[in-house]
């Protein structure tokens, strides 16, 4: 049983989450409206621009950041059975992100930040941006604290046991933020603050970018590990089976932190401030991390396969169908799976060295992340919220069949937006338009997928008032009599046995890390420093 | 379903995963193929 | 005295690696993994294997890589600079006959805006920005580059097909950005005339 204390903690991080996700939800169909041409009277890149700002940061920043806090506590506290570590800090870590969360809502919604989610120097916006995203990353160093806290105290507690996977991986996963975070936090710290406070008068544009690129790449694996948990804890279970294999999943979520941080060169492949040759060593990196993604398809799937034939189905694909496809666990994972393939594919033709060319900096990109991130990822995020729910306001789930409607619109809508986008690509649309007023036939071809993109937003949106319209329903809705429930983790075909201790523990791979790290970073940060450069003042917009 | 089914099941390799992965896996090498061959490199070599 | 005992910690060292390498591997072999699964993490391996092999040898065997020249230039004063004070912008052969393209990205253009370039011919182009950070596109090729203030851009490439073609700016530099963009006229090879003018600096002056 999880106190209400715990329970509070939990549902106040992911309420912010989602009510970040909401506004940014109309935002983004503003943009696709405005994009498109076809309402003149939308057109304005003041608010376009401070818009697209506004949207990434509550989407990249706020609803994952908060959404990944709030799970991991309840992750923490039902995985470990025992209660938060220091809750007095977990909290100054909630008031602290949600203060630098307000800070930085200030000048974006106002225009005083429209610098875009990555927040390229020498392009300035107003201090209090940065100190708020500050404050919203040092808060959630305050989440890795009592994560890594909890995890070293159960494995005093319980020695040569093997940790829960789903603790396992959410430590891994608060690991790998530090090691992430320290990226931006350079960049901003050190470049972007005293810049905008006129304490320094230039910031070298290069030496900025590569700091950002840092963070750039396993930040979006901080936001997929817990869709990944979801996959290994609770799928197999609400599939009707078991996880194909525990050791596998831990090895595939050391991998994926270990390779995830040391290959940000593939964000920067059109960038003159690094050579080819740290390029393609971040490249070759970039390709070996796929491995434990399809290493994490095949399990997945694999336990998928024994429910369904426990469940009857036979042949080779007959076990899909006797799936309980309207667990919305279930479904969500079967959306998400159909989506990383895409997106996982795209992101491939973008980690291809040279192709980058092809599609770097063209609508492909943001067609990109939006399938990867906005479907694989947070599909789960909509799944997980819908399970933990009712545990967490203890009151059933308002509508199962308005949840399965909200996970099915949401995987069209998707599929309706980022289609035409990803082409839009290559037929070579810059990203970052606010309206296409290019003299030149080639614009006219793009007309009709920004089109069909508007009804792809649309669809989404609807989607996403149904997630939020459900939640709120279940939280307001008259407590029953009773209502026991308590949260199902998986259980492995066979019990883990003997364990190896390097998949129980991150002694090691924190040294893995560091030297993988100071191998691709280390002379490419460094060189700016040997180099005669010449920075760059500070830009308005 | 008797117990010696479910056991069977249980212990059984997931040929069905295997099938479904190996189609996903190599549309995407010859997808990947297509796009560097066909459409990246006649756009013109770059360095 | 003291070489003997660094050559005892050496020893030391190794033997803890090799150790350490042995646990590892013997921990390992406990770990089960079913037979279908471990087919396919070496069917995975290959294809990665593949894909790193096609795109490596190609960067050794035929240089095909994604513009990388560190160089560095101060965009506060190109108009000081000899490479890329205005008059010395745009199409040029160098001494070798070689076309080089100079080009200066700023808010809301790219300078010069017209610009014609033989077809089907290795063409050289070095962008610099005045301001922010721009990044630059022709569509349907892969002449694409950033460019970052502070740092020369140079990308090598030939086009394919003549024609008329936009040059794009597709990273956000500021409220102007939808408006910046310059043209390009890609010219049948055998129809395009070398422009008259003195041959460019071989070596840039970007003090």
């Amino acid at each position: 049983m999880v106190s209400p204390a715990d329970r509070k903690l939990t549902i106040f991080h992911l309420w912010v989450a989602f009510a970040a996700f909401i506004v940014a939800s109309f935002l983004g169909e503003y943009q696709v409206l405005e994009r498109s041409g076809f309402i003149p009277a939308l057109d304005s890149p003041t608010v376009y621009f401070a818009s697209v700002s506004t949207h990434g940061v509550l989407m990249g920043f706020v609803l994952t950041t908060f959404f990944i806090m709030g799970f991991g506590y309840y992750t923490a506290t039902t995985s470990l059975n025992t209660p938060i570590w220091n809750p007095k800090l977990a909290w100054y870590g909630f008031w602290i992100s949600l203060t630098g969360t307000v800070m930085a809502a200030v000048p974006l919604l106002t225009g005083k930040a429209s610098v875009l989610y990555t927040f390229y120097l020498p392009m300035q916006a107003h201090v209090a941006f940065y100190i708020g995203a500050t404050l919203l990353v040092v808060g959630s160093w305050l989440w890795c604290a009592v994560m890594l806290v909890m995890f070293r105290q159960w494995k005093q507690a319980n020695p040569k046991q093997p940790v829960p996977l789903a603790m396992f991986a959410t430590t891994a996963n608060a690991l790998l933020w530090v090691w992430t975070s320290v990226g931006v936090a350079l960049e901003v710290l050190f470049q972007a603050i005293p810049l905008a406070l006129g304490w320094i008068d230039t910031v070298d544009a290069g030496l900025a970018r590569t700091l950002f690129a840092w963070t750039l790449h396993p930040i979006v694996y901080f936001w997929l590990i817990p869709a990944y948990i979801a996959f290994y804890v609770f799928v197999p279970k609400q599939a009707g089976g078991y996880l194909f294999s525990d050791e596998i999943a831990r090895a595939a979520f050391i991998v994926l932190a270990v390779f995830g941080l040391p290959i940000g060169f593939h964000h920067l492949y059109m960038d003159p401030a690094q050579t080819s040759s740290w390029k393609l060593l971040h490249g070759v990196g970039t390709l070996i991390v796929s491995l434990p993604t399809l290493v994490t398809g095949f399990t997945v799937i694999a336990s998928l396969e024994i429910a369904g034939r426990l469940r009857g189905g036979t042949g080779l694909f007959g076990w899909i169908g006797s799936l309980p496809w309207t667990n919305p666990m279930v479904l969500s994972v079967i959306l998400s799976l159909l989506m990383l393939i895409l997106g996982g594919f795209g992101g491939v033709i973008n980690a291809s060295y040279a192709m980058n060319a092809m599609i770097h900096n063209t609508a492909w990109v943001p067609g990109h992340f939006h399938l990867i991130f906005a479907g694989t990822t947070v599909i789960m995020y909509f799944a997980i919220a819908y399970y933990l729910w009712p545990m967490l306001v203890k009151k059933p789930l308002f509508s199962n069949s308005l949840a399965l409607v909200q996970l099915w619109t949401w995987f069209i809508g998707m599929g309706i937006l980022t289609t035409p986008w990803h082409v839009l690509g290559l037929l070579g649309q810059p990203r970052r338009l606010s309206s296409m007023v290019y003299n030149t036939l080639l614009t006219l071809a793009w007309k009709p997928y920004e089109l069909a993109m508007i009804f792809g937003g649309l669809i989404m949106l609807c989607s996403a008032c149904l997630f939020i319209y459900n939640l709120v329903k279940t939280q307001l809705s008259p407590a029953p009599e009773s209502f026991i429930q308590e949260i199902e983790y998986a259980e492995p075909i066979r019990p883990v046995a003997a364990l190896p201790e390097y998949l129980n523990d991150f002694t090691l791979w924190n040294r893995v890390i560091a030297v993988l790290m100071a191998i691709s970073f280390g002379i490419p940060i460094l060189q700016f420093f040997f180099m005669d450069t010449y920075g760059s003042p500070g830009w308005g917009y | 379903m008797d117990e010696k089914e479910r056991q069977r099941i249980l212990e059984s390799a997931p040929v069905g995963t295997f099938a479904l992965l190996a189609v996903v896996l190599g549309s995407m090498v010859i997808a990947w193929l297509f796009l560097y061959f066909g459409v990246f490199i006649p756009r013109g070599i770059i360095h | 005295m003291q070489i003997e005992l660094l050559i005892q910690k050496c020893q030391n060292l190794i033997g803890q690696a090799v150790d350490f390498v042995h646990d590892f591997i013997r921990q390992s072999r406990s770990v089960h993994i079913d037979d279908l699964e471990r087919k396919w993490i070496n069917i995975t391996l290959s294809v990665i294997g593949l894909m790193i092999v096609i795109i490596v040898l190609d960067a050794l065997i035929h240089n095909i890589r994604p513009p990388s020249k560190v160089e560095t230039i101060d965009s506060a004063r190109l108009h000081l600079s000899k490479e890329f004070a205005e008059s010395n912008l745009g199409v040029q052969l160098d001494g070798n006959g070689d076309v080089i393209v100079r080009m200066v990205a700023g808010r809301y253009s790219f300078f010069p805006k017209h610009i014609a370039v033989p077809a089907e011919t290795k063409l050289t182009l070095r962008w610099v920005s005045m301001d922010v950070l721009h990044g630059v596109h022709i569509p349907m090729t892969n002449m694409s580059t950033m460019i970052i203030p502070g740092y020369v851009a140079e990308i090598t490439t030939s086009f394919p097909k003549p024609g008329e073609y936009p040059v794009l700016c597709n990273e956000y530099c500021g409220l102007g950005h939808n408006h910046m963009w310059s043209n390009i006229s890609v010219i049948a090879k055998e129809d395009w005339k070398a422009p008259v003018q003195n041959f460019a600096k071989k070596e840039p002056d970007n003090g």
